[in-house]
């Protein structure tokens, strides 16, 4: 049996990073999805990753492994990762099987996802800008003087 | 009534196999067929469910010899006239009551008859959970349950696909209790360290420990059988709470 070949896309939103996983995952398809996330991070300026997985059939050991796997390299390339949408029996699965998502940061849905990303985003900005002003206080305040001088 | 048909054939079975497997081979027999061990008393033994006992002893024998004494004499043995099998029985024996009946297929809905998937390739074990998905879902699991059994089925069929290449998944309905059941099976290798895998003492370098040990959490009852170079037996349960 063989289907049409498919990967999962990966979106960039303003400074994220969205892969939908909307169809039902091969073990081949996942691996996929560990270098082309990596590839990702490395060429586009990016600082946050979300994976959606609402649409993800089973979350068996060797698929949680591998989710896990992409958190643990994005985190490795400077990138936060958070896993959405995951459903209520594959969390209950999860726990029973004994395999926890550790250190995977996770949100209800797409939405908090996002909130979580743009807050960092928003305060990030303000604390960005309370630099810039600074140093360009700084500058100023140096420039009278050297024009006093 | 002097011992029990199943007696009979698990002392046969024992004489090429070890009790735990011979269990194992008749037990497997069985629920290929649709059967209960009390079925066996009813009526006399089919073809097919002798060269179920065979096929069992073949996979699960680990000596050659014996295995090829098992399948000339398996035949004879069970086919041997015995006070403990009645005679002639070739029509079913008269029905009991229906409350004394144990629950057959035709008491749960058509469509939950056995089903067997081959795993071949990568999109089988896609296929094969998918397919566990269904049929949990029409024996009447809600959507959690449903996610486990397609969980368990998922982890076997990889297991399947990655360490013997080929083999199969059947999903059967539960005869006499409300649930399911899932038969994985291959010729592969054989499972070395199968008590520290299940122990939690290992895992693979692709976590197939991690992935037995979890159906084994998610399933009612779990067992494995298997045997160096002659393949894997995985059998699980779950029934409806």
């Amino acid at each position: 049996m063989s289907t049409p070949r498919r990967s999962i896309p990966i979106i960039r939103l303003y400074e994220t990073l969205i892969v939908a996983i909307q169809i039902e995952v091969t073990d081949h398809l996942v691996l996929e999805l560990k270098e082309n996330v990596a590839a990702a991070i490395r060429e586009q300026d990016v600082n946050g990753l979300i994976i959606e997985v609402s649409g993800v059939d089973v979350f068996d050991s060797y698929i949680a492994r591998s989710i896990r796997d992409i958190a643990q390299i994005s985190s490795l390339m400077g990138v936060d990762t958070v896993l959405a949408g995951l459903d209520a029996g594959m969390a209950i699965t999860l726990v029973e099987m004994g395999m926890g998502l550790d250190n995977v940061r996770t949100a209800l849905n797409l939405e908090s996802a996002l909130e979580i990303f743009g807050r960092d985003t928003a305060r990030r900005r303000v604390d960005d800008e309370w630099v810039f002003a600074m140093l360009a206080n700084d500058g100023a305040a140096r420039g009278y003087g050297d024009q006093d001088v | 009534m002097a011992t029990k048909t199943s007696e009979r054939v698990k002392g046969i079975l024992c004489e090429f196999a070890n009790p735990i497997v011979a269990r194992g081979v008749l037990r497997y027999a069985l629920h290929q067929c649709g059967l209960a061990e009390d079925d066996l008393d009813q009526r006399d033994l089919t073809p097919e469910f002798v060269q179920e006992l065979e096929r069992g002893l073949r996979v699960m024998s680990s000596d050659g010899d014996k295995e090829a004494l098992g399948h000339r004499t398996l035949q004879v043995l069970l086919s041997a006239p015995s006070s403990r099998v009645r005679p002639g029985t070739k029509t079913p024996a008269p029905r009991q009551p229906a409350s004394h009946r144990p629950e057959t297929r035709s008491d749960v809905p058509r469509r939950t008859r056995k089903e067997t998937i081959d795993i071949r390739d990568e999109v089988d074990i896609v296929r094969a959970r998918g397919r566990a998905r269904g049929f949990a879902q029409v024996v009447g699991f809600g959507p959690t349950d449903q996610t486990k059994i397609a969980t368990a089925v998922s982890e076997v069929s990889r297991n399947i696909y990655v360490y013997a290449k080929e083999g199969t998944v059947s999903l059967l309905p539960l005869n006499a209790k409300r649930g399911m059941r899932i038969e994985a099976r291959d010729w592969g290798p054989g499972i070395t360290d199968l008590d520290r895998i299940l122990a939690g003492d290992y895992s693979s370098r692709t976590g197939m420990g991690l992935g037995l040990r979890g159906c084994q959490r998610l399933m009612d009852h779990f067992e494995v059988q298997t045997a160096r170079n002659r393949g894997t037996v995985v059998i699980m349960e779950k029934e409806i709470a």
